[in-house]
């Protein structure tokens, strides 16, 4: 009971010094809150950043070109990596240019990555699926890393070498027919056998997933009985199963909503870049705006990444994929293969440590910003607390005269400020959240991510924890309670005569 | 003072209570649809984006450092060794040139 009553003798003072109240609260709010919404987006981009290791590559080639990361020869890294068993390799194409005057990343991808927009499938190795004596789980090169569309006819395709050529080895078992192979038996009868291997794979994969509606634009086509568009050197064309998705054809690109918004682009637009003016593309959707990094960023072909960076046969990458159920896996032989050839590789355990390190780097600095944060916030709520003193200090001549002891006065205190800090920390977190989820975070995101904007396009990541919300209170607590406890102390040893007076 | 004590902590503890449901819910393994399509984003383009950057402006370090693993636009020498890259600063995450095991010493 006797706490209790220290409690309404506190909010007492409190409710009798509204504007004090008030003071010490926004005080505390302007600290607390910069600190929550910086700790807040820099959780959401980690969580984000998570989700690019775990979703991407297990393994990334490149190769060494003066100490940077260059370029690999598609043909050559094919060769390497259908030597190993329970991997699956892809190539991709990272770059950059100028859409209009803003600054976006382009990136290549294969038919099958460009149709994972809609289905979520990627990285499945068939090795994780099949029995490995089967030979899937042998790297079989994907259409991306030869230039073939699933479905094409090699006589299609009359100036490609090697990989256009490459059949199954003699003695190996026949492939199992998948399902659905005698409707498209006249289609796989003119396929190589990788082509086969991924017809059979998409049903071996074809487990439910979730289906984000990521891209917004035109839905699926089907093409017409003219197969593929001139100009393209595809000649003829039997539609494969990949071939009726949109996106999955040269020219096509899809667009971060950053940029479709900024510049009105509508789905089928044509358009041209001032880098390559003769390659001409048209926006088939624009991604959802979900991801940060998906927001100027265009989305194409390999192949078209290709012709508009002028690099024929190559890529920035190639991404490995490990089978996983780790039978059969001989990704460790490859990366040490690889690595003596002097190629440049990262897998994912060392990219999540490089990734844990950074993040602590910045969480170091956040920390440093708070020290100065407190060091500035000190003097306010010194002087916040100064501006009651001599009442505070007739008051407390009056309780200590009434009786109270010298450790109630301090309890008072205690809990005056305890309520204080309580609702500092828990405006900060409702105002933070509205800040962020309500309004995208307005012109303060910018300070924390670059290149967003003041309103900015794309969901800025943020993302509370309760570690943030314990912080946030215990630096309310040592603000509020250095300033109040040390102050009523010192007036609750004060002669309640000296005191009144 | 009572009635108007009891207000001042009822609307304390509502206050409470919605910063507690707030953390809650994103401190809870996040899901639906906008985790979906981030997942679908990155599974499609084999992981693309690290940093708090939006576009690599001026590298691509600090925007992924599995593309570009060290910072190419540092125009030597620089005062102080520090690159002028805004990419570099004033984000929520920095990404060191880390050597990594580039370095190997053979003894002999």
């Amino acid at each position: 009971m006797k706490h209790r009553n220290l409690l309404f003798a506190a909010l007492g003072d409190l409710i009798r010094h509204p504007a004090g109240s008030l003071a010490v609260l926004g005080c505390l709010l302007t600290v607390t809150l910069m600190y929550l919404i910086s700790m807040g987006i820099s959780e959401g981009v980690r969580f984000q950043a998570d989700m690019s290791l775990d979703e991407g590559a297990d393994i990334y080639v490149s190769s060494d070109q003066c100490g940077l990361s260059g370029p690999i020869l598609i043909e050559e890294m094919l060769r390497r990596v259908s030597d190993f068993d329970g991997v699956r390799g892809v190539a991709r194409v990272v770059g950059r240019t100028y859409f209009a005057e803003r600054l976006v990343a382009v990136v290549g991808l294969d038919s099958q990555g460009l149709q994972a927009f809609r289905d979520g499938h990627r990285g499945h190795v068939p090795g994780a699926t099949v029995p490995r004596d089967s030979h899937w789980g042998k790297f079989h090169p994907p259409r991306a890393l030869i230039g073939v569309k699933i479905g094409a006819t090699v006589p299609a395709f009359p100036a490609l070498k090697g990989p256009a050529t490459v059949s199954r080895p003699t003695g190996t078992p026949p492939l199992p027919s998948p399902v659905g192979a005698t409707e498209n038996s006249r289609m796989l009868q003119h396929r190589e056998p990788w082509a086969e291997d991924r017809a059979v794979r998409q049903v071996v994969t074809s487990t439910p997933s979730p289906r984000a509606p990521l891209i917004e634009g035109r839905e699926r086509q089907t093409l017409s009985s003219g197969g593929r568009g001139k100009g393209d050197g595809a000649g003829e064309h039997v539609p494969g199963p990949m071939d009726s998705k949109v996106g999955d054809r040269r020219g096509e690109v899809f667009l971060g909503r950053a940029l479709a918004d900024e510049f009105g682009v509508k789905p089928g637009m044509p358009f041209t870049l001032a880098a390559n003016k003769r390659k001409l593309f048209k926006a088939a959707g624009t991604l959802s705006p979900s991801c940060l990094w998906s927001s100027h960023v265009l989305v194409m072909h390999l192949d078209d990444a290709n012709d508009f960076f002028r690099t024929p046969g190559q890529a920035n990458h190639a991404l490995v994929y490990r089978s996983r159920s780790n039978a059969g896996d001989d990704s460790a032989g490859l990366i040490q293969t690889l690595k003596a050839d002097g190629f440049r590789v990262s897998d994912r355990g060392e990219n999540r440590e490089r990734l844990r390190r950074s993040f602590s780097v910045s969480g170091g600095l956040h920390s440093v910003l708070l020290v100065i944060g407190v060091a500035l916030a000190f003097p306010t709520i010194v002087v916040t607390c100064g501006l009651g003193m001599a009442e505070q200090r007739r008051e407390i001549g009056v309780l200590r005269a009434t009786g109270w002891r010298t450790r109630d006065v301090i309890e008072k205190a205690a809990l005056g400020n305890l309520v204080i800090s309580l609702a500092a920390a828990s405006v900060a977190v409702l105002l933070a959240e509205l800040w962020m989820r309500g309004f995208n975070g307005r012109l303060i995101a910018q300070f924390f991510v670059s290149e967003v904007g003041i309103v900015p396009s794309v969901d800025i990541p943020f993302r509370l924890l309760p570690s943030h919300a314990l912080g946030c209170m215990g630096l309310a607590l040592v603000l509020t309670e250095t300033g109040g406890i040390i102050s009523a102390w010192v007036h609750a040893r004060t002669l309640p005569r000296q005191s009144m007076s | 003072m009572d009635r108007r004590c009891w207000t001042l902590l009822s609307l304390l503890a509502i206050a409470m209570l919605g910063a507690g449901t707030g953390i809650t819910r994103d401190a809870c393994a996040p899901h639906g649809v906008q985790v979906n399509e981030m997942r679908t984003f990155q599974r499609a383009v084999g992981g693309l984006g690290l940093g708090a950057i939006a576009v690599p402006m001026w590298q691509f370090l600090n925007y992924d450092f599995r593309i570009q693993p060290v910072d190419d636009s540092v125009s030597w020498p620089v005062p102080g060794g520090y690159s002028y890259g805004p990419d570099r600063t004033a984000t929520v995450s920095y990404f060191q040139e880390v050597a990594g095991n580039e370095w190997v010493v053979v003894k002999p």
